[in-house]
């Protein structure tokens, strides 16, 4: 099991997803995003969808189709 | 079920390689079967822009081209993108921001346009929409009794158009990505409004004089990509939302729906705006046949006697503001050409 910490942007609303591996496609998948509209950086890089994350970590999440 | 994962938790953030060097990947382009470190994906963001701008005849020496910037990832991707483009190709690109008078928003925006313009080094024309007309956006549109998002989209196309229109410009180029378009064009089927629709190629027609045509750069370009380009190469980007922006539109819906389905066919959204490309010309042929004149008031083009904006800012302000726009952007644009003749 891994708890991430997802801050949703615009928004700044912040998330806990429990995943169980941790890995990028989950934690979107369990956002309820389409994975298209969303990119996820961690320590201010983008992450690809098989990337895996430690339990704890915190990571942005910027909605794509908002804004402009 | 844990036990087994442990091993791949301890490989967090392992990165994969870049598919065209070894450097490590930051964006995975699946309909290309691609992952790209920061250099190979820019350049492939760029040469999709490229093939675009080729294909609309704008990578020529001397063209000149009005780039609209609001701050948002778009309108800055494209300006950077096109700001590269123009050192390689010798057009001119001038940056064109409108303060829409909308609180903190367009505070913000201006900050980042600013910054933007500076790092770029690319010539940008800010137009106070209060100092110019006295009435910010919103309260134009309350005094108008029109909805706010129908007046800010009004006052940009016509001060974008009246600033191509001084600059003798050969388009204003517009920040809409392929999302932006698939949206837009969907939407135009679903109210059967096929003019509308016949006008969502990568570029429109100019009317010598009064209208300059529009130019899409990021015809081709994901939003994903786009706000990725921006993310991966530290733009000076406005994250936050309109505040007048509505809940839920009919073009957020439709662009999570080909998200879905892009998710499950990818390309699917590519293919689509390039065959609605391919098909514009059927499209333009079942369009109603619009005529089009200059505003009395203005000169600019006007679908009647006068055009959106006079009719707008008249019901507003009990006189019509086109011709006072139109001498204020005359002004600014002839600073710029001073400073372009100083040495």
């Amino acid at each position: 099991m891994a708890r991430i910490r997802v801050r949703i942007l615009p928004s700044n609303i912040t998330r806990e997803v429990e995943t169980e591996t941790g890995c990028v496609s989950e934690i979107i998948r369990r956002l309820g995003f389409p994975r298209e509209s969303i990119v996820l950086l961690y320590k201010g890089e983008p992450l690809l969808d098989d990337m895996c994350l430690e339990d704890g970590a915190v990571v942005d999440a910027y909605v794509a189709t908002s804004g402009g | 079920m844990g036990q087994w994962l442990t091993p791949m938790l301890r490989r967090a953030v392992a990165r994969a390689k870049c598919s065209k060097c070894e450097r490590p990947a930051v964006a995975e382009i699946r309909y290309a079967r691609l992952r790209l470190c920061r250099e190979h994906f820019n350049e492939f963001m760029e040469k999709k822009v490229e093939r675009v701008l080729r294909r609309v005849g704008v990578l020529q020496k001397g063209r000149i081209v009005v780039a609209a910037v609001s701050g948002g990832k778009d309108s800055s991707t494209m300006l950077a993108i096109l700001s590269k483009l123009s050192k390689k190709y010798g057009f001119r690109v001038i940056g064109v921001h409108i303060v829409l008078g909308i609180r903190e928003y367009s505070e913000k925006s201006l900050e980042k346009i600013q910054q933007l313009c500076r790092e770029l080094r690319v010539e940008c024309l800010v137009i106070d929409l209060e100092r110019v007309i006295g009435f910010t956006v919103p309260e134009l549109a309350r005094r108008a009794k029109r909805p706010t998002c129908s007046v800010c989209g009004l006052v940009k196309r016509y001060i974008l158009n009246a600033v191509g229109v001084e600059l003798g410009a050969d388009y204003v180029a517009l920040g809409h990505n392929t999302d932006d378009i698939i949206a837009y064009s969907i939407k135009s089927f679903i109210n059967h409004d096929i003019t509308q629709l016949a006008k969502f190629g990568p570029s429109t027609e100019t009317i010598k004089g009064v209208a300059i045509g529009r130019l899409r750069p990021l015809f081709e370009v994901y939003e994903r990509e786009s706000l990725l380009y921006a993310l991966v190469n530290k733009l000076p980007i406005v994250i936050d939302e309109c505040p007048f922006r509505p809940r839920s539109p009919m073009e957020d819906k439709i662009k999570e729906f080909m998200n879905s389905l892009e998710d499950d066919h990818p390309g699917i959204k590519l293919a689509f705006v390039r065959r609605l490309e391919k098909r514009l010309g059927f499209y333009k042929s079942l369009a109603e046949s619009q005529k089009y004149g200059r505003c009395k008031y203005c000169g600019l083009l006007s679908a009647g006697d006068v055009c959106s904006f006079c009719r707008v800012t008249e019901k507003a302000a009990g006189k019509p503001l086109g011709p006072l726009v139109r001498s204020e952007i005359r002004r600014l644009v002839a600073s710029i050409r001073e400073r372009s003749k100083a040495p």
